[in-house]
């Protein structure tokens, strides 16, 4: 099915030179730390701790509702440190997730609730399912599929459980999502 | 794709029958035709380990029983093991004497010993007993088989039976049928026998080296069984002490009943598998050979060569029985403009034969390999590249083709459409919305590029029934240039589409 | 050279053993399978979770097969099954369907080379390295007993009887749900959970007392946590009595230790007193502790005080049992790895080229298959 046009009024999103969609009742801590690269949507709840450390996305990644990226923390004997994270381009974070990984690659796709555990490493092209639970420093590699029940299956020329052509079906996925993802042409 | 995780509505019929969306096939450029995951036959590509992104080579992970040096599985709960690091303080004695006002020459070191311990579950090599060892990346011990001699000796000990008992069956067997020479020898006439003749000399016989069978002492069977322990009956076990299954088969050779004796397990490689087509041998999918690259070598993907189909939206509510439409919006993914029919799906009898042409061309590629049989299969099959192809091969079964499952339950309204798709140009993307005025058959609504919507109608079957699935389904036949060949020539291939357009809802 | 060892520098064959619940696989030579993974398969189709041999018609079983071999091959034994040998450890007695669409699936999908199909009785005594012996296998459907002499099934005396994982499952839920638990929590894995880490097999005595109506004082409750939900308490009496199922007195006098003494009893005059004595209990549900000794006192008991047995069974009868080397749950399938690690490979395994003859696979019950060997 084609994505339909999904639309929000002027007052809720900010909309930035380089094309960032940003909504308003977000909280952006740090917002001089945040480095949003070009046409991403950040969707109303969704939290970004900038303040921590540093947060730099990719292009045409959307990240959903109310989901939290913080970036991970590593103890030393003196106390705690935080590291910075960086994102891929044309990454999709589901609603309500939890991300605190030290690395996502690109065409990743994060689906709602999953939580993503701390200094995680993602590479391109991998999916993590709706409510997986991913425990701390666990790396994921490209083209696999992090179930809900905490296996993973997938690796690259297996056509099951990640599409061999992930590269271009997230570059489709999140241009389509950016493109549909209209202001209300309502004026006011 | 409104979600992603969602299935598509849209699936095509790949060649060998089963029906997938058109992400999971693929198209071999050889053979013109749409290959799936089950019809292309899977290889293994590269070995590697998916926490250390190490490639390893395919001899080296034979050797090391497929599975990773360095990384480790938490027995208790299965995810990555890491080392952690711990300052220990070490006493150390100094050879030099003590020097004066200095006390004695014992001084304390300290160094930096490492375990594993698991961030899921918190288990820790520790519990196990394994000590603390001074390298990272150390040998951290295994729990061995213990009953890997026995095994070995009686492996030895068939292999040895199974040899001498055909070294006797061979031996039965040329004393049974006595060689016919052609030219009486000279034994014959008098007697003697090669053997004979060896013995005069002193030489020792042929053949001697019989494989003696190895003596192995047989399991002796006792009547002492242990009896259950009395506090079974009494006392409370904590199940915590107590393995589950997945932890048992972690550990196959001994199984572990209690959770202390559970070892970490190296982790398992994984591959990248390459796809080739059955028919002509040729490449499908071919991975980059280093782990962490997502590119291909080889990528004959179908949204590459196939047009794509894409439902928009069901235009009014389907009721059984009466005529409906919906929206489809193609795609042309080459770089050739493409005229594509839409006509009905073959009915079975077409089916059919389908299939016992392509059964046929299949047992003439098998049976000769004279140019004369290249001939006809041209003409069957109308593929060049088959031609090409060495035609003697080893008795090869090639699974037969299936009866598409999936049924289209209406009737498309209009005979055949036809219209064109102009080729991929990637730099009208950034150009100005031009519309130029065309003569458009009617059921087109909008063209941009290389997509074009269009609205299908159709009419239900009258037998459906409130919320069943309304599948439409057609043959879309589409021109294809294959560039393969020096000289690019142009076919008319098809593809059958089933979209799944909604429920009935309502009378 | 000696002969054996070229064999052993080519590529190993890969032996498996097809279990209901689980498949143990691996490859020859090897002392113990490389993995034991629930038969379960996940469909291409649409990505979900089943049971292998849970099916409706023989083409759903097909590509239930095809899927679980690919995962098997790609995921956990990472070979290319092209042109390889594979040693198949199987029920002599199993369902033909099961046989012929594997080998189906095997020669025409992945196109091995050839497929040697090992009776599991056999090899699970070839690892004893015994000729004669009475095999109980102890699985997750049934239990089959074969008496073996001299390297030879007795098939005329082969019992099997609907005891195995499943049963017990099922009597666990029944007596839980008896003592007030919800049954939606009880789901086939949970059930195997408790029965693996809490239950075992009472002795002779006790199962007198409880069949008397005068339970003995039971071993203590459990409280077992499920899901990290709910906290459920497993009565003590369950933990004692679930295995009773087997050994219950019934008019049909088929329970466990009558099965086993009625194929003795089945087997010619001559051969018992070697079968008595060589009695070897394998598959996943011998593991349970306090099996074995049950087991004994309940044949010993019978053979004396029971009119049948006593009269036929004359003599001091003393029951002896072998132990396995290894776990119970895959010393079949380590007699399979002994074959396939022999020559045994080359001359006894129904190739590609002679599948493609017949398209089907020689079977014992087939008398076309017996005409041609001399």
């Amino acid at each position: 099915m084609e994505i339909v046009d999904t639309y929000y009024s002027k007052d809720e999103y900010v909309e930035t030179a380089s094309g960032n969609k940003v909504s308003r009742q977000t909280v952006l801590c740090g917002s001089q730390n945040i480095v949003l690269n070009g046409k991403v949507v950040v969707q109303t709840g969704a939290i970004i701790r900038g303040d921590l450390a540093n947060v730099r996305t990719g292009r045409y990644c959307v990240i959903s509702k109310n989901a939290v990226i913080r970036p991970p923390y590593k103890q030393f004997s003196k106390g705690i440190a935080f590291f910075p994270m960086h994102i891929g381009d044309h990454v999709f974070i589901g609603e309500s997730a939890v991300v605190s990984a030290s690395s996502i690659g690109s065409f990743v796709y994060i689906g709602k609730n999953a939580i993503i555990g701390r200094r995680c490493a993602l590479k391109d092209c991998c999916i993590i399912e709706d409510g997986a639970v991913l425990p701390p420093e666990t790396t994921v590699a490209s083209y696999m599929r992090y179930t809900a029940k905490g296996t993973i299956e997938g690796g690259q020329g297996n056509p099951n459980f990640v599409p061999a052509a992930m590269q271009d079906q997230m570059v489709d996925y999140t241009k389509s999502f950016y493109e549909h993802f209209l202001r209300n042409p309502q004026a006011g | 794709m409104a979600n992603f995780m969602q299935n598509s509505v849209v699936s095509y019929a790949c060649t060998c029958g089963l029906v997938n969306p058109i992400t999971k096939l693929f198209f071999c450029r050889h053979c013109l035709k749409l290959r799936c995951g089950f019809c292309v036959c899977h290889e293994v590509d590269s070995h590697f380990c998916s926490n250390c992104l190490e490639n390893i080579p395919s001899s080296e992970a034979k050797h090391k029983k497929n599975c990773c040096t360095n990384c480790f599985n938490c027995p208790c709960c299965q995810h990555t093991l890491s080392a952690r690091a711990t300052m220990v303080v070490v006493p150390k004695k100094t050879d030099d004497s003590p020097k004066e006002g200095e006390g004695d020459g014992v001084k304390a070191v300290t160094k930096k010993m490492y375990y594993l311990s698991c961030l899921g579950c918190r288990w820790t090599s520790r519990d196990v007993g394994i000590p603390d060892q001074n390298v990272a990346t150390g040998a951290w011990p295994e729990n061995e088989c213990s009953y890997q001699t026995r095994f070995n000796a009686l492996l030895e000990y068939y292999q040895a039976v199974v040899l001498q008992d055909k070294q006797e069956k061979q031996e039965y067997l040329r004393r049974k049928t006595p060689k016919a020479h052609k030219f009486p020898s000279l034994t014959d006439r008098t007697g003697l026998t090669v053997s004979m003749i060896r013995r005069q000399i002193g030489w020792p016989d042929k053949n001697t080296q019989k494989a003696k069978p190895v003596n192995i002492t047989p399991s002796v069977a006792t009547d002492e069984l242990e009896d259950l322990p009395a506090d079974v009956f009494t006392q409370p076990i904590n199940l915590r002490n107590v393995s589950n299954i997945q932890q048992r088969h972690g550990q196959p050779s001994d199984q572990p009943f209690t959770v202390n004796k559970l070892y970490p397990q190296r982790r398992i490689l994984w591959i990248k598998r390459s796809l080739r087509c059955r028919q002509c041998e040729h490449n499908v999918i071919k991975p980059e050979y280093h782990p962490t690259s997502v590119k291909y070598r080889i990528q004959l993907f179908a949204n590459y060569h196939v047009p794509d189909v894409l439902l928009v939206r069901s235009e009014e509510v389907l009721h059984a029985g009466k005529s409906g439409s919906i929206i489809l919006k193609l795609t042309n993914p080459t770089m050739h403009d493409m005229s594509i029919k839409i006509k009905e799906l073959p009915t079975l009898s077409e089916e059919l034969e389908m299939i016992e042409e392509f059964k046929l061309a299949c047992k003439i590629k098998e049976n000769t390999a004279t140019s004369a049989a290249a001939e006809s299969l041209k003409s069957i099959t109308s593929s060049p590249s088959l031609t090409s192809t060495t035609l003697s091969r080893q008795t090869s079964l090639i699974e037969d083709p299936r009866i598409v499952q999936q049924k289209a339950n209406v009737k498309l309204n209009n005979s055949e459409l036809n219209f064109v798709l102009n080729q991929r140009d990637d730099s009208t993307e950034f150009d100005e919305d031009v519309q130029t005025p065309r003569e458009e058959p009617e059921f087109i609504i909008w063209r941009k590029s290389n997509k074009v919507s269009i609205r299908l109608p159709f009419t239900t079957d009258e037998s459906l029934k409130v919320g069943d699935l309304v599948k439409v389904g057609f043959t879309m036949e589409y021109t294809y240039v294959n560039t393969v060949t020096n000289t690019p020539t142009s076919h008319t291939l098809s593809a059958r589409v089933f979209i799944d357009a909604g429920q009935i809802l309502g009378e | 050279m000696p002969l054996y060892e070229t064999v052993m520098q080519e590529k190993p064959p890969v032996v498996l053993d097809i279990g209901t619940a689980y498949t143990k696989l691996g490859f020859a030579a090897e002392a113990y399978p490389r993995k034991i993974i629930p038969s379960e398969v996940i469909l291409s189709s649409d990505g979900k979770t089943k049971a292998l041999l849970d099916y409706d018609s023989n083409t759903e079983l097909y590509d239930q097969f095809v899927d679980f071999l690919q995962m098997i091959f790609f995921k956990h034994l990472l070979v290319i099954p092209k042109e390889r040998k594979i040693v198949i450890v199987e029920n002599v007695l199993g369902q033909t369907i099961i046989r012929e669409t594997l080998a189906r699936v095997l020669f025409r999908h992945f196109e091995v080379s050839s497929i040697m199909f090992v009776p599991l009785h056999m090899a699970a005594l070839a690892t004893l390295a015994v000729p004669t012996g009475i095999v109980i296998d102890m699985g997750y459907t049934e239990t089959t007993v074969m008496p073996v002499y001299s390297r030879v099934q007795i098939l005329q005396a082969f019992q099997d009887q609907a005891y195995g994982g499943r049963a017990i499952h099922a009597e666990i839920k029944r007596q839980l749900l008896e003592a007030g638990v919800n049954g939606k929590h009880l789901t086939e894995s949970i059930l195997e959970d408790i029965k693996v880490r809490t239950c075992f097999v009472t002795n002779f005595e006790r199962a007198k007392a409880y069949r008397k109506g005068q339970p003995p004082a039971a071993p203590p409750d459990l409280e077992y946590l499920i899901n990290g939900e709910e906290i459920i308490v497993i009565p003590g009496t369950l933990r004692e009595t679930v295995f009773e199922i087997m050994f219950e007195e019934n008019n049909d006098r088929d329970s466990l230790p009558h099965l086993v003494l009625r194929a003795i009893l089945s087997c010619p005059v001559d051969v018992r007193r070697a079968l008595i004595e060589s009695i070897f209990v394998v598959g996943g549900s011998a593991i349970i502790m306090g099996l074995l000794s049950r087991l004994r006192a309940e044949m010993q008991y019978l053979a004396e005080k029971d009119e049948e047995y006593k009269q036929k069974l004359c003599g001091d009868i003393k029951f002896k049992f072998h132990k396995t080397i290894g776990r119970e749950n895959f010393t079949a399938w380590l007699g399979g790895s002994l074959c396939g690690g022999t020559d045994l490979i080359q001359t006894h395994s129904l190739t590609k080229e002679a599948y493609v003859k017949t398209d089907r696979v020689p079977d014992w019950i087939n008398l076309s298959d017996k005409r041609a060997t001399a």
